[in-house]
């Protein structure tokens, strides 16, 4: 029987020794919101990463760019093998480029989200700076909500972070509803915001920001009726409201006005080459209010760097990347590869030589090509600019001999590339074949004004004079003649007004939106044949036909698979998709 | 103390008496003892009866015993045979036959902290047979396990040389979780399925299969996807015996894909893109004053790259064992060396490993002790397994690249570029395949180390405490080098030449402590009560370090220094695990039994108030045949058993912090595709500094996570007819899986991707039959058969928040990331999903107006495509409104096998031996993805195709239901154009071989020779298109049987020996 006591005691003694249950207490190996912002650092990190959206590949830093919100009647896709998504006909309710764009939002707003519950964690965080990152985030979740309407019209709408895996099948919410809400967020953000003039940079959020943007979003929601009438959606807005709509457009963006703060850079190009060469309104005057920051060349672990130049923009076929004499080289000797798959159209080209908008149009649009030594690795020698496009008396730039071709179909010819995004000008080295520092503009001083003279010439029966002014701005510093004076009928200026934001916003993001918002996007679309069957459009371009063919669904994304599978509220995608 | 210190002292006796040969008054005996076959037997047990008295048989089969007193009786005992009583004979030699005993009830069945003869099991408990498994020339046993056992389907996602077998038991019970089983090598559970390849297969003592609930509840938390009990050998009394085994084999690939010849690419060319083909220096263009036509191509050089990528792989196997030992001391130690060429050039798997055990007896106290070492190093890259875009995958270039140049230009210069100067780089990402595989430098080192030791203790006749311990390390070291000549480190990459050195450390330890207590009362009870508890932790590290623009490519990693460091990534992760458990086995006069078990466990992986699972069994058999009444039945049903089992398991396969919300300071690229599981990185440059890295939000909390639980009732008979000639088996089975553990997709506008939840119930319910007969058994021939089939219906009953039906991308390329799989209630798990394809548009379906062709009124056109055109794909518009959306999509195959089998044919004649295994699988589609893209998928230029897309629709062959060239992009969408049928019958292994008999081995002086030719998968019949119809390259229960460029399964032949000393 001692046996038997004897096992006792050690099966006890073996069993006892690990009841103790902190044996299965792990902590995780990472960070959790529970142990998180807690400084000043740590709430400005939070920040960092509600930004971040914006420089992704999903939005400006690639995609959003050239499929999403690219496929208008200024520019096309330069392959015969089509991109997939709504620029080349061809998307539907599984385009990766419109899923990712749908997820990268949200991840900004639910980032958002968590920042703003938990912002105040620590009272001992000085109140100002609590203050300004709350409305940072305020601000950006607006904004994401913002490109959601104007991408999807109703959509889910979140307003907390999301903090359980149950329940999150959200019905969409009527846009008008997410409108009035992100118009409040705005504008309750505006006063802890910093000024624009506050900031040596342009990448964060600031009140100019916030007053353009919401501009912007009023003259958005203006046009509402006009979309909806082409897919047979009801209508929501009311002719008071459209008026109301204008009206705060106008007052929004006035204020940026009168703040005094900004000003049109005297050089258009001056703006798009502070962008790539990594300069903020390099001449003092403060044009461009808000950018996306890209920066390096993927040369470091993190992968700050963005796609600007490379696929929408400007620069060599042959790649100097890899080449040692040359990738440490700036500007032409080491011009930066591009795929240069974005052209312009042929009615873009026309609607400079129509106004004698050189400056501004021999910018956005190619007005030379590269010549290339004939052996590896095809060093740049110089340009040869197109028939009757070489400024007068230049003869070399940087040491490189300029020449102009001569007047063959081949120079006369009117598709050629978008270049206001210009790798030549990126001094950061070695310059990466794929990845660029370019910024990309999200809002410009002209675009402030532009809007002033569209809101206020449809709040008025004739132009006013501060519609003239304000277009006149813009027309002047283009070099192109001034419309006072000429007496437009309300139709006539705003037909004007519509050119001027197509010379002037070409290739920002922006051109999709207002051909919708104004009800042409369709219309505009297919009349592109007219174009394409002229001998202007380069034969070897015909093949972009088929892109411009779009149907009137098309004014509307669709809302990706990979919500409606599983978000069971959904029951109904836009229409015709 | 008394009964203990008399045990001890009958020891001592037996020992004194053992070893000296005397006694008061004794005569002795001599004698031989063979087998049936005249064989002699080494080792045979000899004990006189009721005296404490023995010996064994020597290296001749004779024994010399000195019988003590009066006594007369002798019993002979020997492993795998009947025990017989026999009269002693002092008048002559005595010759002993020993009969083999009735293999199937006496067979030892290792069941988990215990072992039970196969008479007195009351669960569902399969063994493999590993005589036959091992005439497979394979790398580890899980390779030679499909359809071995019923209930167990074994498959592999593909046929790379050492890759790992997927096991599933009784069907999937997890949809998103991992579904194979506990692994338990010598009483150390794993859950890691690739332990399998760090076992000799020639170690292995016996592989017990665990299905029903009473059986695997003692695993709890682990035992839902059914147990692999793995037993090692133990030493072997006797002299030092030496074993080598050895083999040599080649594999081919026999099957390779027909692809379009130079003529039919030439045409596809003109099709795509008539303008680039008919200009001067185009296919069609002009050289050397020479206009080339398309029939100038029907008898031209071209290549076929399937060919020069794939070759002739030779593969060996060496194994040398060492055993023996006393009945206090055994030992076994072995080693061996397993090296195969893969098919695909520049791909290999080789492992060496080691193992060396020892078995201490003393007295009431026995002593195990084992470790095994093995390493493994896998080379070369997967040629499917490349997650972004499905273009970096092998096969899309082999397939792809182009079999001939235009005129003019020298074809061998598709050998020395690295891309295809005509296809556009950024939407196509085709690269040289040969000059890829002979540079891409991938190695990945697989070590395993194992220690095992256990001490057990007998108090007192029955009363057993067992202390075991076990420590393994598992490490792996990958490396990766890109050279100028790779995709990945080409100039025009943007990584340049690069390398990647990761290494990754998991350390296990487990200690068990095991009592148990067996007695019988009144000879006809019999209680065996066993209690235990166990703890196991685990942690693990995994770091991984690249640089880029590395300038000395010849140094190869040893230059990896020298270059730019760009991707650093860390993780650390641990677990543990604390469990008691507790069984009581019961059997009346062996004929009815009664068992009861239960486990708790606790998991740090779940939140607190979750944490203990509890998990109950219990069942009852019946050995009806032993009854009186049924005695008269007896010449003809030797033996049955009824046998009723429920119990409940648990599944504990999640990530050790999913429960807990985490944020991550993310600065790689990740997520550029579309993949749920992707994060989006945290970075915004503010005022162009680059390394401004935000943190973000990477998991969703779940305070609620629990255990997932499995019930299952499982009901089964055996039966043994005519003298044990014929076994049969039938288990019929149902579980219901409930509070799944699912790595649920949430809506992304809730800002994550997906999140771990319990959600969902699934069912699994079949039939297994076993069947084993010996047909034939004569002295010179015999022959026996094993027959074994399984059913295995899945459901899916419930999903989260009255869900219907639960959408899946299989994902192989970012063009193709639509839901292609749907667990749907009421079907099985995993269903392919999508349209139903109904041929090409034809003619008829338009109006023409004499230059273009507008789709006739009411016929569906796809979603928002205003320009449908004769031989466009046409999909079924289900719910009739006119336009083919993501409305119209439904089932459009299945997944998984209806049924799955074995059936396994040994001969024996003088010598010979000869063994026929076909295996199946029956009823699964596979979808065949490589179609989408090598069956018209856009005008890509210059990328060849599957020969069955010359038959494509053209206006002047208007009935092919194969899609025109057309970019529409109806195109790549799944449908059931690319759904085939799976099943496969395949002989699987064919081995005929010869021993040598006893009368040359004693001149040759050794005690076995056995010489063999074998082959694997010599053939099989399937109406499949691709490589094999076993295939899964992204194998989880959600997304069976998706093909895209899989590795090819090679057919082998091989020789061997098996030599002992």
């Amino acid at each position: 029987m001692k046996s038997i006591k004897f096992i006792s005691i050690i099966t006890i003694a073996l069993l006892a020794c690990w009841s103790c249950s902190d044996f299965l207490d792990k902590t995780p190996h990472t960070l959790t919101p529970e142990t998180y912002f807690n400084t000043d650092t740590e709430l400005q990190l939070f920040l960092t990463g509600v930004y971040s959206p914006l420089m992704q590949e999903h939005f400006y830093g690639n995609h959003y760019v050239v499929e999403d919100a690219g496929g208008d009647d200024l520019s096309f896709y330069q392959r015969s093998t089509p991109s997939s998504g709504m620029i080349c006909n061809n998307a539907n309710s599984s385009n990766a480029y419109i899923t990712t764009f749908w997820r990268v939002l949200y991840d900004g707003i639910n980032r958002a989200n968590m920042l703003l519950e938990n912002a105040d964690n620590n009272p001992s965080i000085a109140l100002a700076t609590r203050n300004r990152v709350k409305a940072e985030a305020l601000f950006l979740r607006s904004f994401y909500y913002f490109n959601l309407v104007q991408g999807w019209g109703d959509v889910p709408l979140h307003l907390t972070s999301t903090q359980s895996v149950n329940g999150l099948s959200i019905s969409r919410t009527p846009k008008q509803v997410i409108y009035d809400q992100i118009i409040k967020d705005i504008i309750s953000s505006i006063p802890n915001l910093l000024a624009s003039n506050a900031l040596t940079y342009t990448g964060a959020v600031t009140q100019s920001a916030a007053e353009g943007i919401l501009a912007r979003i009023y003259l958005f929601r203006a046009g509402e009726n006009n979309r909806d009438a082409a897919v047979g959606l009801p209508l929501t807005n009311s002719d008071d409201s459209i008026k109301a709509y204008f009206t705060h457009a106008r007052d929004w963006a006035l204020m940026v006005k009168t703040s005094g703060i900004h000003g049109l850079v005297k050089s258009y190009k001056t703006i798009f080459m502070d962008m790539c060469s990594d300069k903020y309104n390099s001449t003092g005057v403060l044009e461009s209010i808000w950018e996306v920051e890209e920066a390096g060349a993927r040369l470091t672990p993190t992968q700050a760097a963005g796609r600007i130049g490379n696929v929408i923009g400007f620069g060599a076929t042959n790649d100097y990347s890899t080449v040692d004499a040359y990738k440490n080289l700036t500007g032409m000797a080491n011009p930066g590869y591009s795929y240069k798959f974005i052209y312009a159209s042929v009615k873009l080209f026309k609607m400079y030589e129509a106004e004698g908008d050189t400056a501004r149009g021999n910018w956005n649009i190619a007005n030379y090509e590269y010549t290339y030594a004939s052996s590896a690795p095809n060093q740049v020698t110089g340009r040869l600019y197109y028939y009757g496009k070489l400024p007068t008396g230049l003869t070399s730039v940087e040491g490189f001999p300029c020449t102009q071709g001569t007047a063959t179909a081949a120079n006369t010819n009117k598709t050629r590339c978008a270049a206001k995004y210009r790798r030549e000008c990126e001094t950061i080295t070695p310059k990466n074949k794929n990845y660029t520092p370019n910024n990309f503009p999200i809002l410009r001083y002209s675009d402030i004004l532009l809007m002033i003279a569209e809101a206020d010439n449809e709040l008025s029966s004739t132009p006013s004079n501060l519609a003239y002014e304000c277009l006149d701005a813009v027309r002047l510093r283009a070099h192109i003649s001034p419309m006072s004076g000429n007496g437009l009928t309300k139709d006539q200026f705003r037909d004007v007004l519509k050119n001027e934001r197509a010379m002037e916003f070409c290739f920002e993001a922006t051109r999709r939106w207002d051909l919708i918002r104004w009800g042409d996007f369709y219309t505009a679309m297919n009349g592109m044949q007219t174009y394409i069957n002229s001998t202007e459009w380069g034969t070897n371009y015909k093949y972009a036909g088929p892109y411009y063919q779009v149907s009137k669904s098309y004014n509307y994304y669709p809302i990706p698979d990979m919500e409606i599978s599983v978000n069971k509220a959904i029951t109904q995608n836009n229409p015709g998709w | 103390m008394k009964k203990a210190s008399l045990s001890i002292y009958f020891i001592l006796l037996f020992t004194v008496f053992s070893f000296n040969s005397f006694s008061q008054k004794t005569t002795n005996v001599v004698g031989t003892v063979t087998d049936e076959k005249g064989e002699t037997l080494l080792g045979v047990n000899i004990k006189v009866k009721g005296v404490s008295k023995g010996t064994i048989t020597d290296l001749n089969g004779k024994f010399n015993i000195s019988m003590p007193g009066l006594s007369t009786i002798l019993v002979f005992s020997y492993i795998g045979y009947e025990t017989r009583e026999e009269k002693v004979d002092f008048t002559k030699p005595m010759l002993i036959v020993l009969k083999e005993e009735s293999k199937t009830l006496n067979e030892v069945m290792v069941i988990g902290y215990q072992d039970v003869r196969k008479k007195d099991l009351t669960g569902s408990v399969g063994k493999a047979n590993l005589t036959d498994m091992l005439k497979a020339p394979v790398a580890s046993f899980d390779q030679a396990l499909a359809g071995r056992v019923a209930g167990v389907n074994v498959s592999s996602s593909e046929g790379t040389p050492g890759g790992t077998m997927n096991i599933v038991i009784r069907g999937a019970n997890s949809i998103t979780q991992d579904n194979s089983p506990l692994y338990v090598i010598d009483g150390f559970p794993v859950e890691d399925p690739s332990v399998g390849a760090s076992i000799n297969p020639n170690d292995i003592e016996s592989i017990d299969v665990l299905k029903d609930a009473s059986a695997t509840a003692i695993y709890g938390a682990r035992g839902a996807n059914g147990v692999i009990i793995i037993t090692t050998k133990k030493g072997a009394v006797g002299a030092p015996k030496v074993t080598y085994d050895g083999s040599y084999g080649v594999q081919r690939v026999i099957h390779k894909i027909p692809m379009m010849n130079a003529y039919e690419f030439v045409r596809l060319q003109y099709e795509i893109d008539p303008t680039t083909v008919t200009a001067a220096t185009g296919y069609l263009g002009t050289y050397n004053g020479k206009t080339y036509t398309l029939d100038d191509y029907r008898n031209i050089k071209q290549f076929n790259w399937q060919d020069m990528v794939l070759q002739d792989a030779p593969q060996q196997n060496h194994s040398v064992s060492l055993t023996g030992g006393t009945s206090d001391v055994r030992y076994n130690a072995s080693v061996s060396y397993y090296d195969q060429d893969g098919v695909v050039i520049r791909s290999n798997f080789n492992r060496i490993q080691g193992r060396l055990s020892t078995a201490i007896r003393q007295k009431n106290l026995s002593i195990n002790l084992s470790t095994n070492y093995s390493q493994s190093t896998t080379t070369g890259n997967s040629p499917s397994q490349q997650a972004s875009s499905g273009m970096y995958n092998l096969f899309y270039s082999v397939w792809g690249y182009r079999p001939v140049t235009q005129p003019g230009v020298d074809i061998n210069t598709l050998l020395d570029n690295s891309t295809d100067p005509g296809v556009d780089p950024l939407n196509d990402y085709r690269f040289n395949p040969i000059l890829s595989l002979n540079n891409e430098y991938r190695k990945n080192v697989t070590t395993n180390n194992q220690y095992n030791g256990s001490v057990e203790y007998e108090f007192i006749k029955g009363l057993k405490l067992k202390v075991s311990g076990g420590y393994t390390l598992n490490s792996l070291r990958a490396e990766t080098f890109n050279n100028s000549k790779t995709r990945y480190g080409s100039p025009a990459s943007i990584d340049h030449v690069n390398a990647t050195l990761e290494t990754a450390e998991r350390k296990t330890w487990l200690n068990e402590n095991i009592l148990t207590y067996q007695t019988t009362i009144n000879n006809n009870h019999s209680f065996n009560v066993m209690l235990g508890m166990t703890s196991q932790a685990s942690n693990y590290n995994d770091y991984s370090m690249k640089t880029n623009n590395i300038p000395n490519e010849s140094l190869g990693m040893a230059g990896m220094s020298q270059g730019t460091p760009i991707l650093d990534y860390s993780t650390l992760t641990d677990w543990s695990m604390l469990s008691y458990l507790g069984r009581i086995n019961y059997n009346y006069k062996s004929k009815y039994y009664f068992t009861a078990s239960l486990r708790a466990d606790g998991s740090s992986k779940f939140p607190v108030e979750n944490r203990w699972g509890y998990f109950p069994s219990t069942s009852i058999a019946w050995n009806f045949m032993d009854e009186t009444f049924m005695k008269p039945l007896n010449s003809v049903i030797k033996s049955g058993k009824l046998r009723l089992s429920w119990g409940q398991t648990g599944n504990n396969r999640v990530g050790e912090y999913d429960y807990f919300a985490q944020l991550q300071a993310l600065q790689a690229a990740q997520g550029n595709y579309t993949g749920t599981g992707d994060l989006i990185t945290g970075i915004y440059p503010f005022n162009n500094v680059v390394s401004t890295v935000g943190t973000i939000p990477s998991n969703l909390s779940n305070s609620a996570l629990k255990w997932e639980t499995t019930g299952q009732t499982n009901a089964g008979i055996d039966l043994s007819f005519l003298n044990d000639r014929i076994n049969f088996t039938f288990d019929w089975y149902n579980k219901i899986t409930s509070d799944l553990l699912l790595r649920a997709t949430l809506p992304i506008s809730s800002g994550f991707g997906s999140a771990m939840k319990n959600i969902g119930k699934v069912q699994n319910n079949g039939i297994e039959f076993t069947l084993n007969t010996v047909n034939v058994k004569t002295k010179r021939f015999s022959w026996s058969t094993n027959f074994n089939i399984s059913f295995n219906k899945n459901k899916v009953l419930e999903l989260t928040e009255n869900q219907l039906s639960m959408l899946t991308n299989g994902y192989f390329d970012q063009n193709f990331t639509a839901s292609n799989y749907i667990a749907k209630i009421g079907y099985p798990i995993g269903m392919m999903y999508g349209y139903i394809y109904q041929g090409t548009y034809k003619v008829s379906d338009f109006d023409f107006n004499g230059s273009t062709y507008t789709l006739k009124s009411g016929i569906p056109h796809y979603t928002s495509e205003n320009n449908t055109q004769p031989g466009f794909p046409k999909y079924a518009d289900l719910n009739h409104d006119g336009v083919i959306d993501s409305n119209d999509q439904t089932i459009i195959g299945r997944g998984d096998p209806i049924h799955t089998g074995g059936f396994t044919n040994n001969f024996e004649y003088a010598g010979f031996d000869l063994s026929i295994f076909f295996q199946w699988s029956y009823g699964a589609n596979i979808l065949n993805a490589n179609r989408l893209m090598f069956e018209g998928f856009g005008k890509k230029k210059e990328l060849n195709q599957f020969a069955s897309y010359a038959n494509r629709w053209t206006f002047d062959n208007q009935n092919s239901d194969i899609p025109v060239v057309s970019n529409s992009s109806s195109n790549g969408l799944f449908s059931s154009r690319v759904i085939e049928d799976g099943s496969y019958l395949r002989l699987k292994t064919v081995s005929l071989g010869y021993s040598l008999n006893q009368r040359i081995l004693k001149t040759l002086k050794i005690s076995k020779a056995h010489f063999y030719v074998s082959a694997q998968n010599l053939l099989t019949w399937t109406n499949y298109s691709g490589y094999d119809p076993e295939v899964s390259i992204r194998n989880t229960a959600l997304t069976p049987g998706l093909d895209f460029s899989s590795y090819p399964r090679a057919v082998s032949m091989n020789v061997g020996v098996n030599v002992g000393f």
